[in-house]
Parts: C-alpha cells; sequence; structure tokens
C-alpha cells in the first residue's frame, strides 16, 4: 500500500515541475521576440519611467528562465518559490491594477497578443497559489531539518 | 475570436463610411494634414524625384496633398472603403501620380517610405516585424517617417480623465500609444540609424475635437513650436516622429 507522504512527495514533484515550466516557458516567449516588444507591454501599465521599463524588459526573462529552472531541478527551493511568489504577486497586483482601469492592454505574461481578461486574472490567481504552496511546503521542510 | 486586424479592418470601413470623409475635409483637419506634408518633406529630405509609400494610407488625404511635391505616391490600405475614397479623390482632383491599392504592402524600391498614424494599429508580431519589411521596400539611401501617438503624452492623461468617452470614439479597441524611445529601437535593431522627435503638444487633438477652427489650430500650432523646445515638456509632447534611414 502506498503510504499518504509518498503520495504527496509525488504530487509536490509534479506541481514544482509543473509550476518551474510555466516560468520557463513565460521567459521563453519573451525571449524569442525583441526585447522592445516586452518592454512596450510594460510600458503599458504606466507605472515605470523609461530607464526603469528598459531595465525590467532585458532582465526579467532571465530572472525568470533561472527561477523556472530552480524550480524545475529542485534546487535553492526556499528562494526560488519565494522569488516565484513574489513575482506572481507582483505581477497579479499590476494586472488587477490595470484590469479594475479599464485599461485594454496586453498583460506581457506569455508573449503577445495576451490581453488582460478576468480569465488572465483567474489563471494567474490559480498559478500564485501554487507558488504560494511551494513555499510553504519548502519552508516548511527547511525548517525541520534545522 | 476575430483577430485584430479583422477587428481594426471593421472599424476602418465604418470609419471611412462617411465620417472621415467629412471630418478631414474641415478647415483646421486640412491645416493640419498641410502642415504634416511640410513637416515630412522637410525631415525626410523627399522631393520632386522621390517615389513615395503609404502604408495605413486611409482616403489618401494626407498623400495627395503630398503628391504634387513629389514624383510618385502609392498608398495601400486594408479598407477597401478607404481605398475607393482616395482613387475618386485623386481623379477628382486630377492628379495622375498617385495610386491606390488594397493590401499591407506593394512592389518597387522607395526613396520614402512613410506610416502616418499607422504602427500603433499594429498587432506586436507585425509591428515587430515591420522595420524588416520596410528594408526591403527602400531603395539605396531611401528614409522611413512615421507618426504615432506617444505613450508619454500630457493629452492623453488629461482626455483619459476629462472625456474618457471622446477618446474612446476615436479609437479602436486595439490602438495603443506606443513608447516613442522603444519604437525607434525596434528600427535600430532591424539596422537603422532611427531618431525620434515630438511632433506637437496640443495643436492635433485640438484640430480633432474642433475641426471647424483653422485659426485655433493654427495659434495652437504656434503654442506648440515654442512649448517643443523646452526639453522638460517635449517628453510629454502627444505625438511624436521616428524617422529612420537604413545604416548598412
Amino acid at each position: 500500500m502506498v503510504s499518504s507522504d509518498r503520495i504527496f512527495r509525488v504530487v509536490l514533484l509534479v506541481l514544482r515541475v509543473a509550476l518551474g515550466a510555466v516560468f520557463v516557458y513565460a521567459a521563453w516567449t519573451k525571449l524569442r521576440q525583441p526585447w522592445q516588444l516586452f518592454a512596450m507591454s510594460i510600458d503599458a501599465y504606466r507605472v515605470l519611467p523609461y530607464w526603469a521599463v528598459v531595465a525590467v524588459a532585458r532582465t526579467l526573462p532571465w530572472a525568470e528562465l533561472a527561477i523556472g529552472l530552480a524550480l524545475m531541478a529542485g534546487r535553492w527551493l526556499p528562494v526560488a518559490s519565494t522569488a516565484a511568489s513574489l513575482l506572481m504577486m507582483m505581477f497579479l497586483a499590476m494586472m488587477m491594477r490595470a484590469y479594475a482601469a479599464g485599461m485594454n492592454i496586453n498583460c506581457g505574461c506569455f508573449g503577445l497578443g495576451d490581453i488582460i481578461s478576468a480569465r488572465t486574472l483567474a489563471r494567474d490567481g490559480g498559478l500564485l497559489v501554487g507558488y504560494l504552496f511551494l513555499t510553504w511546503t519548502s519552508l516548511s521542510a527547511r525548517r525541520k531539518a534545522a | 475570436m476575430k483577430d485584430a486586424l479583422q477587428r481594426e479592418l471593421e472599424y476602418h470601413e465604418k470609419l471611412y463610411s462617411g465620417f472621415a470623409q467629412a471630418h478631414f475635409a474641415r478647415p483646421a483637419v486640412r491645416a493640419l494634414r498641410q502642415h504634416m506634408v511640410e513637416r515630412i518633406l522637410r525631415v525626410t529630405g523627399a522631393g520632386t524625384r522621390s517615389r513615395v509609400l503609404s502604408l495605413g494610407c486611409g482616403i489618401g488625404d494626407t498623400e495627395l496633398l503630398l503628391a504634387p511635391r513629389v514624383a510618385e505616391v502609392v498608398g495601400v490600405d486594408l479598407s477597401p472603403a478607404a481605398v475607393r475614397q482616395a482613387r475618386a479623390d485623386a481623379g477628382r482632383l486630377g492628379i495622375a501620380n498617385a495610386r491606390f491599392e488594397e493590401g499591407t504592402t506593394a512592389d518597387g524600391a522607395y526613396d520614402l517610405v512613410m506610416a502616418i498614424f499607422f504602427l500603433h494599429h499594429l498587432p506586436d508580431q507585425a509591428l515587430a516585424e515591420l522595420p524588416g519589411r520596410v528594408k526591403g521596400l527602400l531603395a539605396p539611401g531611401g528614409v522611413f517617417y512615421s507618426l504615432d501617438p506617444s505613450s508619454r503624452r500630457l493629452s492623453g492623461v488629461v482626455g483619459r480623465l476629462l472625456v474618457p468617452g471622446l477618446m474612446k470614439r476615436y479609437q479602436t479597441p486595439d490602438e495603443r500609444e506606443l513608447e516613442p524611445e522603444l519604437t525607434a529601437e525596434l528600427f535600430r535593431g532591424a539596422g537603422f540609424d532611427a531618431r525620434i522627435s515630438m511632433y506637437d503638444f496640443g495643436s492635433s487633438p485640438l484640430a480633432g475635437l474642433l475641426p471647424g477652427w483653422r485659426a485655433g489650430y493654427r495659434a495652437a500650432r504656434a503654442v506648440d513650436d515654442w512649448l517643443l523646445r523646452v526639453p522638460a515638456l517635449r517628453r510629454m509632447g502627444s505625438n511624436f516622429e521616428v524617422i529612420a534611414r537604413c545604416s548598412g
């Protein structure tokens, strides 16, 4: 008979790899297009000055790639999962602000043509729950080990 | 679900079925278009020997003002209603060196490829591909010129706060304001030597709001010319130009 602990560990592994792959995919969709297009998506939120838009557009996809690969590989999990959760919280807050203001803009999440809607908010909200769960489990495991 | 180009086409078919013809014929709007033509000729160096391609030419109002000053103008637009109107106006005015075609591109090598209020209607993918396409349309030494609303414009912020309904009336669901420097960067990335210049502040929006008031437009244009000399204000201008030459 399979123990519930083993099932939990398998579910956690699948979730970690899947949520890591989401970050890798998000990074890939941005890195395969000219960086200026992602910068335009960021600029459309009307939150950052030009220099910050450029800095975020140039660095965020690489950060997403690093976080995604770390989650998939199971390395530096407390840091990677916390960073993923914080990024998702920030993305979701920006998207909710834009949605509430009636801004008909690309969310910039997965490349081109992804207009902010109730569906994109629900999708990213669901992902945030997953990343928060990963953060909780990885931090709990670290506490137990210490 | 309709794609962005289909929505754009439907919007412009409606726009060019009466409203645009009447609106673009008003005195302030004509004065604005005349100013644009003078500006395009000045900043691009186009002249009587130049072949010009206009992307997203609409009913050809700017192109028909430009035609007597250049060798040839070819205008392309997705909207059949706009192209029909442009051809009819060219015939009515006896302008033989202007040709209008349905579509998004044209054959040949041009000294000037221009795109007036066009780039900001393009979906992201089409915008990303445009500089490469333009490169293939330019003759050696040719220049690209575009004019589009800036995402940093003060008039947009004021308009959204004071008259949001009016702003939406003149906008398609898919159009957006563009960040000037990032737009120029797209062209630089394709090997162009590109620079941006702010075109106006309040004069073009005023011409749209009060199309019958030519004197008001001219006064606002004079104020714009002064305001745009102030660097801190210039960044908040309404519409920006990209002037791009092939650097290699």
